[in-house]
């Protein structure tokens, strides 16, 4: 029988020495080792060994040859039945396998070898090639080694050999131990499928890709699987809305197989992320590798269900992470709801206020066209009273009209006291009346017009003229007040510029003697402590006190009592209280004392009180000061207005000093 | 002869004076009397009833100092003597539910807003007393001249054919 033959095809003849010498170390004699320079030369040496009834078991081919490349080699051998069985191992110095994808898929490769190689990498090589050659294709053949095939590579050849010759399939109680084996791990069952597959296969060549580089494509007819042994790899999808990645740490080691499963071109692209080192296996190799190991069909099914199970629950925890962004939304929707709800009501406020400040303006030009018809008014009453006087001539009746345009506009009951008296000293009460409707309220002036009713009835007409003359008068003035009020407090108080070193305590003085007139029978009581001067616009505090006090004043009554008291709570800050001892204020109309228009004293609405509290108000604010009206001091029956201001309003304000 | 009454009740002494002015045509049939405030509205019905008068007619103003036109309207209206006294609120700016609040609970018969149209007021003062005269059965013969002449005639009418 002839020996064996081991074919190295080698271009540098170093190399090929080298290998030629490496290899003679390890099978001695007893193997025949030819070695050749071109691919063509080895293809030609193949069919040679075979035709003289050699056997050819590994073929060791460097990859890169002038003309026809290892991989070609690889293919051609690959795709002739005698030459098939060889095992065909790429020596390589490059670490990309890009130009030997087709031999590698098609399993026409069964190993790699890296340049340099080492003595021992080289020995687990042969071993590994040779034992699961002659397992395959030449039983008895594995003894001629020598040392190089150890008893127990005997051994476990032949458990294989006696399997292969079994019925395929039959199978063992093992294969169901494997399965349902509750303590082997993931990566355990990794481990032991690569080691059964190494065996049965010879160590087929490992895959090193970069990240980045797809290992299967998007639609790809799937040829075999990719045990992932190192690094990481993502599972893409391409759709319309571009690259999605559909699993990544969920992976699992084992990809491809579930397209080779269902024979469908491949759902995902296979894509490295780190730099990955994977075990191809193609679908010829992996069905010669269940049949002949009874392991690698329950490890396969297990790491199969692995990875599913990882899948799964990666898919699971998407829907959960789906659900709880799909929760998210929702309230950061509502809560745009709210704040588009919340915009609107703002810009319903902004509308009212531009409404309000357009108003004002509208206001204020009206305040000012006032102005004009009243001072007509007043002039036309005053003009009227001359003339009528020049076109009489009569003394008596002027006097009369003149009593009657400067006297107090009369009281109904004064009236009706002096209709009684004339009424009861004349004994006739009709020309009682038409007398007070002249304007007589002296008995002795009643008793002597009583004799010449053609007289009273010329002094009703001239009293009637002096009463509406003043009445014109009067009601003008009124209408100019109005006005003025009116524009004050739509101005602000402009000109009434900010004056620095203003003692506070003059201006309540100030206001005392505007309101003094009405503190007849009231009592007073002043407390001036000492307090720091400060910046402030005089004007509008004396406009301040002035209507506090008048409040006050009209709270307390007649026969009130009021207390002022000033001083400084802090350095920065001057505090004015003002207590009165009237009745307090009424809880129902608390809320509306500062609004503008709100008036209790008075059956009508003026601008001068209406709006008093409501200016206070404005004044300490543009003072950056506080106002507050309080009935709750327990030690204090009446009203306490406590106005407290800054010593530095500008800071307030912003504004420059004057 | 019992004198009929006209009450004015307005505080603004300036508001007082034209309105009795305004009505100055009626007041050689009429007794007009004038009020500053509620009190002082007392005071007068208290003289217009001393004198045997009657109050045919109130003519308040909205807004009075203290109470409102519209209470008092409405105590008049719950008292007997003055049931049957016309009611008319003269105003400046009634609000829409004090003035509802014065039909409902004062029986209110007319609303002049102010200003007033002189013409107006002397008309519905007419019209509202002769619905007085009617009301109570007072003879309407002295007035017919002065106030609504044809329905005082129609009802002096009926008054003769009852009798």
């Amino acid at each position: 029988m002839s020996r064996p033959h081991l074919l190295v095809v080698e271009h540098d003849d170093k190399l090929r020495t080298t290998m030629i010498n490496d290899l003679t170390e390890l099978v001695g004699l007893s193997t025949e080792i030819v070695g050749v320079s071109t691919a063509e030369e080895g293809l030609t040496v193949a069919e040679q060994v075979i035709a003289d009834s050699a056997v050819l078991p590994v073929a060791f081919v460097e990859r890169t040859l002038p003309g026809m490349s290892g991989a070609e080699l690889a293919l051609t051998m690959h795709a002739d039945p005698v030459l098939s069985p060889t095992r065909l191992v790429l020596v390589t110095q490059a670490a990309s396998l890009s130009d030997v994808d087709a031999a590698l898929s098609r399993g026409a490769l069964q190993g790699m070898l890296t340049r340099p190689w080492s003595r021992i990498g080289l020995r687990e090589q042969l071993r590994a090639q040779l034992a699961t050659y002659h397992v395959e294709h030449d039983p008895d053949g594995l003894d001629v080694y020598g040392d190089l095939i150890q008893p127990d590579d005997r051994r476990r050849a032949r458990r294989r050999i006696a399997q292969r010759r079994a019925a395929p399939g039959s199978g063992d109680d093992d294969s169901r131990h494997v399965l349902l084996e509750p303590r082997l791990g993931p990566d355990e069952v990794v481990d032991r499928l690569v080691a059964a597959l190494d065996q049965v296969l010879g160590h087929p060549p490992r895959l090193r890709v970069g990240p980045g580089s797809v290992l299967l494509e998007q639609g790809a007819d799937v040829g075999g699987i990719y045990l992932i042994l190192e690094g990481e790899v993502e599972l893409r999808r391409h759709t319309d809305a571009g690259h999605r990645t559909v699993h990544r740490e969920g992976t699992g080691p084992i990809v491809g197989l579930l397209s080779l499963a269902t024979q469908q071109h491949a759902f995902l692209e296979v894509r490295a992320v780190t730099e990955v080192r994977a075990l191809p296996v193609s679908l010829g190799q992996l069905a010669r590798a269940v049949a002949a190991e009874s392991d690698v069909g329950p490890l396969l099914t297990r790491t199969l269900v692995n990875t599913l199970a990882n899948r799964l629950r990666d898919a699971d925890d998407l829907q959960v992470r789906i659900d709880v962004l799909n929760a998210s939304l929702e309230a950061e929707r509502d809560q745009l709801a709210g704040a588009l709800d919340a915009l609107g009501e703002a810009q319903a406020a902004l509308i009212q206020q531009a409404r309000m400040a357009t108003l004002g303006e509208l206001a204020a030009g009206i305040a000012h066209e006032l102005n004009n018809p009243t001072a007509a008014l007043a002039r036309a009453a005053e003009h009227l009273l001359t003339d009528v006087i020049n076109l009489l001539d009569d003394d008596e009746t002027a006097d009369r009209i003149e009593r009657a345009r400067h006297r107090e506009a009369a009281v109904s009951a004064d009236l009706r006291a002096a209709r009684r008296a004339i009424s009861e000293h004349l004994g006739d009460r009709s020309l009682a009346e038409r007398l007070v409707g002249a304007g007589v309220t002296d008995l002795d002036e009643a008793t002597n017009l009583a004799r010449s009713p053609a007289t009273i009835e010329r002094l009703t007409i001239a009293n009637q003229l002096g009463t509406e003359l003043r009445n014109i008068t009067t009601a003008s003035a009124r209408i100019g007040d109005l006005v003025k009020s009116l524009r004050s407090y739509l101005r602000g108080g402009e000109d009434n510029p900010i004056v620095v070193d203003i003692d506070i305590t003059e201006t309540v003085e100030d206001a005392l003697r505007l309101v003094g007139h009405r503190i007849t029978t009231a009592t007073m009581e002043r407390t001036y402590e000492p307090i720091p001067s400060a910046a402030v616009r005089p004007g509008q505090l004396q406009q301040l006190w002035t209507n506090l006090i008048s409040n006050a004043l009209d709270a307390a009554g007649p026969f009130g009592h009021l207390r002022l008291h000033i001083d400084a709570p802090d350095p920065a800050h001057v505090r004015v209280r003002i207590f009165d001892s009237g009745p307090g204020i009424d809880p129902a109309i608390r809320h509306q004392m500062f609004d503008p228009h709100f008036t209790t004293k008075h059956g009508h609405v003026s601008f001068g009180s209406g709006l008093g509290l409501s200016i206070c108000r404005q004044i300490v604010d543009a003072h950056g000061g506080t106002i507050d009206l309080t009935s709750e001091d327990h030690d204090h029956d009446g009203t306490v207005a406590t106005v407290v201001l800054p010593v530095d309003s500008t800071l307030q304000t912003g504004e420059a000093t004057a | 002869m019992n004198r009929l009454a006209v009450l004015i009740i307005e505080d603004e002494a300036e508001v007082r004076d034209a309105l009795r002015r305004d009505l100055k045509s009626l007041g050689a049939t009429l007794r007009i009397e004038t009020a500053d405030d509620i009190a002082d509205a007392r005071a007068a019905l208290d003289d217009i009833n001393a004198d045997g008068d009657l109050l045919a007619l109130v003519l308040a103003d909205h807004r009075l100092p203290g109470t409102s036109g519209v209470d008092f309207l409405i105590e008049l209206n719950a008292a007997p003597a003055t049931a049957a006294t016309r009611k008319v609120l003269v105003t400046g700016q009634a609000g829409h539910a004090d003035t509802i609040r014065a039909v409902n609970g004062a029986d209110l018969n007319h609303y002049i807003a102010k200003p007033w149209d002189p013409a107006a007021l002397v008309s519905v003062t007419r019209a509202a007393v002769s619905d007085y005269i009617i009301a109570e059965g007072i003879n309407p013969l002295p007035f017919v001249r002065d106030l609504d002449g044809p329905r005082l005639l129609e009802a002096y009418a009926n008054r003769a054919a009852d009798h």
